[in-house]
């Protein structure tokens, strides 16, 4: 800090040329202030996030390729891959319609309860996805509420798939309808009305004017939907039954390996999810990167 | 297509957005909704494309009754304040799209739905631009695109919700005056809401002036600002100076004046307020009729002097507009004394508030002469 010169400012400033990286000296810290700060941050990004991932990759690579892939050929590795796919498979479209749905009827129309609809929305957000696990024990288990019924019908769905997918579909069915809410709210309605007195009917006027204004928005939301349906433990461990080769997701796969001593099979299975995570991630700033502004809406996430 | 509206209610909640309007549209006018935000008109705007469904009363087209057609069946061309074009379309699908929309049967080939879209794009002067993009238009040119996609359709009614609202000032003035010409070719019966008062004027046939979900007053351009049937129009039409005054057996005197400025022309006797827009007073000499009063500030607006004067007698504070004399003549400064006349005004008395019900044509509530009154 300079003191002022005794004229009071009138003396022209003596640096010659503008600073390299300009610097705002009311809102900026002291160097070492600013070093901590940034040296802080690197290393619990590096503790926290890179050195497990490194983790993950060296230990499922620890005895070599052929023992990776070995691993990830297993029958029970492939039989759980497959109930993921399986899994996501049902999960993403049943959520993307139904959050697609929700989204027009929150954002396009005015209705008694609506607020009352978004806090349900978000409720598997706020809920312990065991407790949404077990939700589905009480409704399906064997002295659950329908589960008697379901059984005397011949339908198995405690400890099986469609338990997997009903769980999975409870945890992320808020993802989309998130994603599209603030999207379509902040667009208003005006070129769907627009496209009405135009004679377009219902169908038309979504497929031809409002899906094209959503499409990355939608796809932002089925990305993290999905992402969040093949990752899915808490829920699904209550509901699956932990029946090898059979009701074990890749999650549930991985925490039976490791509880199995069969670390480079466990990490090997774990790769592959954190591989879903840097596609994820790498389409997520794709989308965000080029689409940008149709998705600012989103901001907040 | 005429179109008739009768008795047309409209309520959101407890609010009620139309007191049971009627109105009758005369085929090819164009037509101003005028009012202020609140007043109704863009509701009576949706109600007649269809877009908010009525409470109660009926629309013609024709003799069609609309409210038993779908926003689709109806066929207007709806402009809307903020463009409403299809970001994701260029303009030549933004304007094709109506036709494109149409069942199959009734849907033109590709190559002349094409055609007319290319047309359509000369008529509005955008020829050249098809393949653009509504975000690589300018503002104006946006709201032309809108207009020639709601033409495609051909439709029985053209309505424009604000069409020049989001636009800058000169830009509006072009448009205006070239909407008034594409009306002149086109033909079509158009309505369009306004809250600028001067756009109403320069662009319509015939205004409606809207209030709180009545209709104040329905008139041409001229009858709506010379005989404003209520204070609210005259109001709306031009911020008025309001004198007291008082009608006698021998004519309608200013509060002070010492002659009537006019006969009666048949208004009863009793205290009424005197209307008169700033540029309506003349400064008079000696004159029995006019009120006196002390100049308060003076400017200059170009060729107008605007003069604030105070009036005698704890009178009002007028504004008024004169002419700039010449300058070797006279020129008023802050406390001179003046004299001053209406040339031409408006009467209105406040009639004792009237029982409450839905449907009052509201310039009852007041009396008004017949047409304004115009001095010597």
């Amino acid at each position: 800090m300079s003191a002022l010169p005794a004229d009071g400012g009138a003396t022209p400033p003596t640096t010659p040329f503008a600073p390299l990286v300009q610097t705002n000296a009311a809102i900026g810290e002291p160097k070492l202030v600013r070093w901590t700060l940034i040296g802080i941050s690197l290393v619990f990004l590096a503790v926290f996030l890179l050195l497990p991932l490194y983790a993950v990759f060296s230990q499922a690579l620890e005895q070599g390729y052929k023992a990776y892939f070995a691993a990830l050929v297993d029958s029970d590795a492939l039989a759980s891959i497959r109930l993921t796919l399986i899994t996501a498979a049902i999960a993403v479209p049943l959520n993307t319609v139904f959050g697609v749905a929700a989204a027009w009827a929150i954002a396009k129309f005015q209705f008694r309860g609506k607020n009352f609809l978004i806090t349900l929305i978000d409720l598997p957000f706020s809920v312990s996805p065991v407790i949404a696990g077990l939700i589905y024990i009480l409704i399906f288990g064997s002295r659950g509420w329908l589960g008697p019924w379901v059984s005397e019908h011949g339908f198995k769905i405690m400890f099986a798939a469609p338990g997997i997918v009903l769980a999975t579909v409870f945890v992320t069915f808020p993802f989309v309808a998130r994603e599209l809410i603030p999207l379509m709210q902040a667009q208003g309605a005006d070129e769907e009305y627009a496209a009405m007195t135009l004679g377009a009917r219902g169908w038309s006027t979504f497929w031809h004017v409002t899906l094209p204004n959503i499409r990355w928005g939608l796809l932002y939301g089925i990305l993290l939907c999905n992402a969040r349906a093949m990752g899915e433990f808490g829920a699904v461990s209550v509901v699956s039954g932990h029946i090898r080769g059979q009701t074990n997701t890749m999650p549930l796969q991985v925490e039976i390996l490791y509880n199995d001593y069969q670390f480079v099979a466990a990490f090997a299975v774990a790769s592959l999810l954190a591989l879903l995570a840097f596609v994820t991630l790498g389409l997520k700033s794709f989308l965000e990167w080029r689409h940008g502004s149709e998705l600012k809406a989103l901001k907040g996430h | 297509m005429n179109i008739t509206i009768r008795n047309a209610v409209k309520r959101f909640g407890d609010f009620t957005a139309l007191h049971g309007l009627d109105l009758d549209i005369a085929s090819g006018e164009l037509l101003a909704l005028l009012g202020p935000s609140g007043s109704g008109k863009t509701t009576l705007l949706r109600s007649i494309a269809g877009l908010e469904p009525l409470d109660g009363g009926q629309i013609l087209f024709g003799d069609t009754d609309a409210t038993q057609l779908s926003v689709q069946e109806r066929r207007v061309g709806f402009v809307f304040q903020h463009y409403a074009l299809f970001k994701h379309m260029t303009v030549l699908d933004n304007i094709t799209f109506g036709l494109r929309m149409r069942p199959r049967k009734e849907r033109p080939a590709a190559a002349e739905i094409r055609r007319r879209g290319l047309e359509l794009l000369e008529l509005v002067q955008l020829g050249g631009l098809d393949k653009r993009f509504p975000n690589q238009l300018s503002g104006g040119q946006r709201q032309r695109v809108a207009l020639a996609r709601a033409l495609a359709i051909q439709p029985r009614v053209l309505l424009l919700d604000e069409p020049f609202g989001a636009l800058d000032a000169k830009v509006r003035k072009d448009l205006r005056r070239w909407l008034r010409q594409l009306h002149r070719e086109t033909g079509y019966t158009t309505v369009f809401v306004t809250h600028d008062q001067e756009e109403a004027l320069e662009l319509a046939d015939r205004i409606v002036v809207m209030n709180r979900g009545h209709i104040e007053q329905i008139g041409s351009t001229d009858q709506v600002y010379d005989a404003p049937s209520t204070p609210f129009v005259f109001d709306f039409l031009g911020s008025p100076n309001v004198l007291p005054g008082e009608v006698r057996e021998d004519g309608i005197y200013l509060a002070g004046a010492a002659a009537p400025i006019e006969s009666p022309n048949g208004f009863p006797p009793g205290p009424v307020s005197v209307y008169a827009r700033a540029t309506d007073f003349r400064v008079v000499g000696e004159d029995a009729a006019a009120v006196s009063g002390r100049v308060l500030e003076t400017q200059r607006t170009g060729v107008l002097l605007r003069l604030t004067v105070q009036l005698d007698g704890g009178g009002p504070v007028v504004e008024i507009e004169i002419p700039q004399p010449d300058p070797e003549i006279k020129v008023w400064l802050a406390g001179d004394v003046i004299r001053l006349r209406p040339a031409h005004f408006s009467l209105y008395r406040e009639k004792p508030p009237l029982p409450a019900s839905i449907a009052v044509d509201r310039s009852a509530d007041y009396a008004a002469p017949g047409s304004r009154v115009r001095g010597q």
